[in-house]
């Protein structure tokens, strides 16, 4: 990709992550290792589990040395970075878990400030306003008195996000944020981390298993592929030109081009195709595709489900063989073709 | 009542309970003197018996003192231990420190017993420079020995356990010395093993009161960093914080507070690890910056509240002060771990 003209945060050369296994043995994870991190980026690093991802990180934000090559960060050396230097330039949230029952979501978030305020941490009126501005960015307004042993995954991940806002970096890097969240969460933890890449032109770099989430919010994809190699693309580009499908897909797990998800690759014994509300069909067809029905789109099929609106209820109307027969819920019509 | 305000209030409020207490501890004892004469004496008026005078201005006044500091340097450097673990059992016990501290204090006693000089006789020949001596060195060998494994070992649960495992094997070496040593230096050893906040005379203090202070200073010295710590090594080493230099500075401030209280007063059980909890409970609070003070204090403080308790008022009898603050500190440790059940997962 051509990134002429832009800012780089981080930029790797010829990089090789790994870990030393004794004195002498190192087990390298990855090789040749060419990455840059831009300010604004959101990134998303995905590959299957025990690809490296970690590795990569750590090695990345200075957590561990790396096997050979050089890592810059804001055109200087990162191993001549002092620990301080570092803290200001990438803030890190983490899969760690801590709890400590008598500190408040803002004491947490003060904690940011830490690599600015000197050895006593004293907190300045602007640490104050930049503290205040982190809570706000990430709507935690409302809670920041509240002990953080009191509240939820997905507050307490909030609040990390906004300590790390507080941290005042050019760059920070998140490992699996979205990971023992709930749904809603998970896209609101996203769209929060969208929006800091966008109004803050901060970099974002985090690791994801939620494969649609990142598809759908990253500007650039790292991926790491079972050779162990790193594709770098934008997510649509991924899935276009195949190495996405070819990365992820396993014997009964099949990437859908068209739709962007994964599916549970059935066995289709029957077609049929669907007709009417959008979506109402929308479901419809994810319900047959799960009893392992095929969805024809071509609607020419002599067996169709006809979905009609009308009468303010939803009813679907299976044509089969010749044979018409009614149902008023997706469950009834899913037992019903189960039978048969 | 915002957070700040009544924090503030409930520290106004444990000082003063200190400050009383430190007062009635001086004008409890096993011989009974009129409170009108102690306060005689205490304004620097002749008392009627010089004997009253001496023992309030030689025995009770440094009693109270080393009560005062003892409590506030174990509940720090149990704060200490527990943050640097993320382990809410964690105190000074572990690590070593007291272990250490008794095998040295062992060694003398009983290596000089075996010679034939007694406790009694030891300190009057060394005043007690022999068992002090003997106890930092303890303490410090051990510490020593942890600071260079902690160079190489980064789990600090891994730490925890080598710790406690240095303990039991020091446990061992005593053991053997106990079995091979007379009666009356195995008791005079006993005698130590009960804790005793009495035994420290004004010269004693001098030595003390410098250690002791400096120790708590340094810990409040890295209070931010303790902060950080809390969070874990990987989130502290990327607020910036040299974790390889705040352990050491753990170690040795821990390894103060904790070795030098225990040279002095012999191994004080329960205060290490009860004070922390009950401080961070009662201010709801977990900075170190408010933290060490009000644990200073809260420890000072129950300590004191021991002491009395061990003078068994209106009796001439005094009981081991180790009893006393085992009877009071594993009740409130129970009762933390019953009514914290995430106790546990707080600290991991």
């Amino acid at each position: 990709m051509n990134d002429l003209g832009k800012k780089h945060i981080i930029k790797t050369t010829n990089l090789s992550v790994g870990y030393h296994a004794g004195e002498k043995d190192e087990i390298r994870v990855l090789d040749n290792v060419n990455l840059t991190i831009n300010a604004g980026e959101l990134i998303c690093l995905i590959g299957p589990n025990g690809c490296g991802k970690s590795t990569l990180i750590r090695t990345i934000t200075g957590m561990q040395p790396p096997i050979s090559g050089a890592i810059t960060v804001n055109d200087s050396e990162l191993e001549k970075l002092s620990r301080n230097e570092l803290a200001k330039i990438i803030s890190v949230v983490l899969t760690d878990y801590f709890s400590i029952s008598n500190m408040t979501v803002f004491s947490l978030v003060s904690m940011g400030r830490y690599p600015h305020n000197g050895w006593f941490g004293r907190l300045s009126s602007s640490d104050l306003e930049i503290i205040n501005n982190a809570i706000e960015l990430t709507g935690l307004n409302e809670l920041k008195n509240k002990n953080i042993s009191e509240l939820s995954d997905g507050i307490r991940q909030k609040s990390m996000i906004a300590r790390a806002l507080a941290q005042d970096t050019a760059m920070v890097f998140l490992d699996e944020p979205t990971a023992f969240i709930d749904l809603p969460g998970k896209i609101e933890i996203m769209h929060l981390l969208r929006k800091l890449a966008f109004k803050t032109s901060k970099a974002v770099l985090l690791s994801t298993h939620d494969l649609d989430l990142a598809l759908q919010s990253a500007d650039k994809i790292w991926l790491i592929t079972p050779e162990k190699k790193i594709i770098i693309d934008s997510p649509e580009d991924l899935i276009l030109n195949g190495e996405f499908e070819r990365v992820f897909n396993k014997k009964d797990v099949k990437f859908n081009k068209q739709k962007g998800t994964f599916k549970i690759d059935s066995h289709f014994k029957r077609k049929l195709s669907v007709k009417g509300d959008k979506t109402a069909a929308f479901w419809t067809e994810r319900a047959l595709e799960r009893i392992g029905i095929a969805i024809d789109t071509t609607q020419e099929n002599k067996n169709f489900i006809k979905i009609d609106a009308s009468n303010g209820k939803l009813t679907w109307d299976l044509n089969l063989d010749s044979q018409t027969n009614k149902f008023y819920s997706i469950n009834n019509l899913v037992n019903y073709l189960k039978q048969l | 009542m915002p957070k700040s305000k009544r924090t503030k209030y409930i520290v106004i409020l444990l000082g003063i309970l200190l400050c009383v207490s430190f007062i009635f501890d001086i004008f409890l004892g096993s011989v009974h003197i009129p409170p009108s004469e102690i306060l005689n004496i205490l304004v620097g008026n002749p008392s009627s018996k010089t004997s009253w005078t001496t023992i309030v201005t030689e025995f009770r006044i440094p009693k109270a003192i080393t009560a005062l500091l003892a409590g506030s340097a174990l509940s720090v450097c149990g704060l200490l231990m527990q943050t640097f673990f993320r382990n809410p059992l964690a105190g000074p016990f572990v690590l070593g420190i007291t272990s250490g501290a008794s095998l040295g204090v062992a060694i003398v006693i009983l290596t000089a017993g075996a010679v034939g000089i007694d406790i009694i006789l030891l300190n009057k020949l060394t005043g007690k420079i022999g068992t002090t001596v003997a106890a930092g060195a303890g303490a410090g060998v051990v510490l020593l020995l942890i600071a260079i494994v902690a160079r190489k070992i980064t789990s600090n649960v891994t730490l925890l356990i080598l710790g406690l495992m240095l303990g039991h094997l020091i446990g061992a070496f005593e053991s053997i010395l106990k079995f091979f040593s007379t009666a009356e230096s195995l008791q005079g050893y006993v005698f130590w093993g009960l804790g005793n906040f009495g035994g420290v005379v004004w010269n004693d203090l001098f030595v003390m009161i410098p250690l002791i202070v400096t120790g708590l200073i340094l810990s409040f010295l890295i209070s931010k960093q303790l902060n950080a710590m809390l969070l874990g090594d990987n989130y502290a080493t990327n607020m910036g914080v040299n974790i390889k230099l705040v352990r050491l500075l753990i170690i040795i401030g821990g390894g103060i507070l904790g070795g030098v209280i225990t040279a002095f007063c012999g191994p004080i059980a329960f205060l290490g690890i009860a004070v922390p909890h009950l401080t961070r409970n009662l201010l709801n609070e977990s900075d170190h910056k408010i933290l060490i003070p009000a644990v200073c204090i809260v420890g000072g403080l129950l300590a004191l509240i021991c002491d009395i308790i061990s003078q068994l008022p209106g009796n001439d009898q005094t009981l081991p002060i180790n009893a006393v603050t085992s009877l009071i500190g594993a009740p409130v440790v129970i009762w933390i771990i019953i009514s914290q059940r995430n106790l546990k997962a707080s600290f991991t």
